[in-house]
């Protein structure tokens, strides 16, 4: 359990460093709508994060553990999912692509854990 | 000839500075293209396409038409061929705002040193003196020759010190003296 947390913290900071590393870079190119969803993105690994913390503060057992952040996992992101449908149906770019980008985290997030607990 | 107001033309010029934008709007130049065309060509995905397509066509700088299942994306020439320099020349927004702001101001000082029809207190301030000594000038006919005397009684309708008053507004350009005879200037 403990090597999972600690495997899954330093996932979830270099992926925010790279994905911060390309928001910079899109700046660099002029392109900084495309940033900023970046960096929606970004923020997301600190969600996780949060959620990981919270995950092992509650639950001593792994298993327990390994329930409780997969629920927290689904649970979140599904506020973005239903935000991402609702923006979708009445045309809105932006939300469509700040939902999409952070979904996109939370999807890699979720395989990385699945990949790591299977170990 | 368009005629493009300030806030339409600040919202081309942001909708513009953004690379990826550039790039549709030179893609969009050659020929009219659908989302997923433009996406294929400039390597960006349809949503990220539909956002900056949404944007340029909310400054006005493409047009869309519906063609069988597409959306077809054209470039909005007219704005293009619109010179910089008539955007320039374009009466400011700004300009009406701040004649608005002047007005009030200028309510403001005349009501506080005015009461009755006769001037409180003359003001120190340069500014307020002004306005004061331009609301008593409303007095004056314009192009009508005055003597001292009577534009001294005048004068004496709003404040006794008629003598400070009559040398201010020589000062401030409102009045004119020449061989004793005052004349409103316009």
């Amino acid at each position: 359990m403990k090597t999972v947390i600690e495997n899954m913290n330093k996932f979830l900071e270099q992926r925010k460093a790279e994905v911060l590393e390309e928001a910079a870079r899109l700046i660099a190119d002029e392109r900084k709508d495309e940033s900023n969803f970046l960096k929606a993105k970004a923020n997301i690994y600190n969600v996780f994060k949060a959620l990981l913390g919270a995950s092992s503060k509650a639950c001593n057992d792994k298993n327990a553990f390994y329930a409780d952040f997969k629920k927290r996992a689904e649970t979140v992101p599904a506020v973005w999912r239903k935000s991402l449908e609702e923006a979708s149906r009445h045309g809105d770019t932006k939300k469509v692509l700040t939902e999409e980008a952070k979904l996109s985290a939370a999807d890699e997030i979720i395989a990385k854990f699945d990949e790591l607990i299977k170990m | 000839m368009i005629i493009m107001t300030e806030t339409e033309a600040i919202s081309l010029f942001k909708c513009l500075a953004d690379k990826s934008r550039l790039q549709i709007l030179k893609s969009l130049i050659q020929e009219e293209m659908y989302v997923e065309r433009l996406a294929e060509r400039l390597n960006l995905s349809p949503a990220t396409i539909s956002f900056h397509l949404k944007k340029l066509e909310t400054a006005g700088a493409v047009k869309s038409r519906k063609d069988q299942y597409y959306t077809m994306y054209s470039i909005n020439e007219d704005i293009f061929k619109l010179p910089i320099i008539e955007i320039l020349k374009e009466k400011s927004e700004e300009l009406d705002k701040q004649a608005e702001r002047d007005a009030q101001y200028r309510k403001k000082v005349i009501d506080s040193f005015f009461q009755y029809g006769k001037l409180k207190s003359i003001p120190s301030q340069r500014k307020k003196k002004r306005i004061v000594l331009e609301e008593i000038a409303k007095s004056f006919e314009a192009g009508k020759e005055y003597t001292e005397r009577e534009v001294n009684l005048i004068i004496a309708d709003y404040h006794d010190d008629f003598c400070t008053i009559r040398r201010d507004m020589i000062s401030e350009g409102i009045l004119e003296r020449e061989n004793m005879i005052y004349k409103k200037v316009l």
